[in-house]
């Protein structure tokens, strides 16, 4: 594995955040949460190990963290024993990984919308209506409409590439 | 490993279902995971509430990545060289801004509005190129760049508004005096839109030229064209609007089409949008006509004409500022970032040329931080130097 730096870094800034909010669904304390990830990438970054793809280096990180935090909870008995059983299974692992991928590509192709139409968006999806949003944003009620509308269909476009070239990325 | 890409692959799958509709394909591979087990149905609708989703969201912007970047890159400090570590604070400008990076790094984003620091320098980079200017029919020339708003008189009679990125032209009631013609002439790094005597509207990309009459008299309405517009054209069946783009004409009712025709591409690109098109190439008997949706390419060297469907988003982004690409070529990709950076690009290997990307960013990002996207996908090496980009094979 190259060590460069700045493309590490890169990765770091990507997947820090949702490893983060991962790691809290077993260990509850977001700084708990923050240190067990930290772990993660220090063994990513010195370990020897080669990964094929991307989606290599995310099980990596998904498998570490989770040990660190099962082994975090075991070792300072926080948890019942009941509630540790179940973040042990494997289901509870893979649940809390779909979830976070699955809200992590929403997040993603919205992020990647053109301002106003990611404005617009965000409003909607906290069930801010048509009109409201015209009024927050001095906009025509019409121009909502339009800026919606497209906003939707480049999610569309988005989203359909994501899948596509996923497969053509090569993390190292 | 492989389970990883599954609920990966899973996960993509909802996540494109939130937003429209899937393939039949995809709903059936979606479907089939559904009746596996109870376990993933429950999955599935706890991950569909969209309050959910939303407390996710808020729970993502509350995580200090930064503090943790500084936290993990002092407990790895000792192995850096000096190299490295310049490398980090030329790249310091970039972990300060909410830099977004797709899953594959293919996409390129940054809300401007969150930029106010980066907004400088873009500006400074463009204090220095060629102006956007008029041309009135007595060659004398108007700067276009200022700000202020003026009214210009033309030696027929026709008043001209302008105010800041936009012309408009006065329809002038008596129409016995000769035809008069003015250009407009935008250089890269610009656009601009104009508003025609008849109400049409076209939109100027860099590095192109409109020639028009101040007035529209006699049977059709005919403009000139070199580079690329977008054009919305006031419905008049009496009067057909004509454009002519070197040596192919475009005949329109009232519609709404784009055309790119740079002469360094030997090739003219009509996108129609709504209405409809007739695109004559010269010395090609036969016109054809084009649906919405639909694009006509016309090769200038052959003089074939090829009719096909496109996603009219790609062809027109432009004139909204974005800069938008689906699976194109890397040199089609950069000869329109050149027409708009003033760049001069150099290609190691001639095959990076083919390699296709995908990417979405405002024109208003600084070329560094594209071309830094661009290296971040691993298909390629790029070194800047100034304007001059060398792209190699990685």
């Amino acid at each position: 594995m190259k060590r460069k730096t700045k493309e590490f870094q890169q990765f770091f800034e990507r997947f820090y955040p949702m490893l983060c909010l991962f790691a809290q669904k077993y260990v509850q304390d977001s700084d708990v949460a923050a240190d067990m990830v930290q772990e993660s990438f220090i063994k990513l970054w010195k370990g020897k190990d080669d990964f094929e793809n991307q989606s290599a280096v995310k099980a990596f990180l998904y498998t570490v963290t989770r040990n660190n935090c099962l082994n975090y909870l075991k070792h300072n008995k926080i948890v019942l024993d009941y509630s540790l059983q179940v973040m042990e299974k494997d289901l509870f692992y893979r649940d809390h990984i779909i979830e976070q991928e699955t809200y992590m590509a929403i997040h993603d192709a919205i992020e990647v919308l053109p301002s106003q139409g990611k404005r617009v968006v965000e409003m909607s999806m906290r069930g801010i209506k048509n009109p409201e949003i015209a009024e927050r944003l001095s906009i025509s009620v019409n121009t909502v409409k339009s800026v919606k509308a497209n906003a939707y269909r480049l999610l569309r476009l988005r989203l359909q590439d994501v899948v596509v070239l996923l497969i053509m990325f090569v993390f190292l | 490993m492989d389970k990883i890409d599954h609920y990966i692959r899973i996960s993509q799958l909802i996540a494109r279902e939130v937003n429209y509709e899937l393939t039949t394909e995809e709903k059936l591979e979606l479907d089939n995971w559904l009746n596996e087990s109870k376990e993933n149905l429950d999955l599935y609708h706890s991950i569909r509430n969209r309050e959910k989703f939303l407390d996710w969201d808020q729970q993502l912007h509350q995580i200090n990545t930064e503090k943790g970047w500084d936290r993990f890159e002092s407990t790895i400090k000792p192995h850096w060289s000096i190299n490295t570590f310049k490398t980090v604070l030329r790249y310091a400008a970039v972990i300060l801004i909410p830099l977004f990076l797709s899953g594959i790094g293919y996409f390129i984003y940054n809300d401007i509005s969150s930029l106010p620091q980066q907004h400088g320098q873009v500006k400074d980079q463009k204090q220095m190129k060629p102006m956007a200017r008029l041309i009135l029919a007595d060659g004398s020339k108007v700067n276009l760049e200022n700000q202020e708003n003026v009214a210009l008189k033309e030696k027929d009679g026709t008043l001209i508004e302008k105010d800041a990125g936009r012309l408009k032209y006065q329809n002038k009631a008596n129409e016995d005096s000769k035809v008069l013609y003015n250009t407009v002439e935008i250089p890269n790094g610009a656009n601009y839109q104009l508003c025609l005597t008849d109400g049409t509207k076209v939109y100027l990309n860099s590095m192109s030229a409109l020639k028009f009459p101040t007035q529209f008299s006699g049977k059709t309405r005919e403009v000139q064209l070199t580079g690329e517009a977008y054009f919305e054209v006031v419905k008049d069946k009496e009067h057909p609007f004509l454009v002519n783009v070197s040596g192919t004409r475009i005949e329109v009712l009232g519609t709404s089409f784009n055309v790119k025709a740079y002469s360094d591409e030997n090739e003219i690109v009509t996108t129609l949008v709504e209405g409809s098109v007739k695109v004559n190439p010269s010395e090609v008997d036969k016109s054809t006509l084009l649906k919405p949706g639909q694009q006509a390419v016309v090769d200038v060297k052959k003089e074939g004409i090829l009719v096909q469907d496109v996603d009219v988003n790609l062809f027109t982004s432009w004139k909204d500022g974005v800069f938008l690409f689906k699976a194109k070529r890397l040199e089609d990709i950069m000869n329109e970032l050149t027409r708009w950076y003033d760049l001069k690009v150099f290609y190691m290997n001639p095959a990076v040329k083919d390699l296709r990307f995908g990417g979405h960013f405002n024109k208003d990002e600084e070329f560094e931080s594209i071309m830094e996207m661009f290296e971040l996908t691993r298909k390629i090496n790029i070194e800047v130097n100034g304007k001059t980009i060398l792209i190699s094979a990685k």
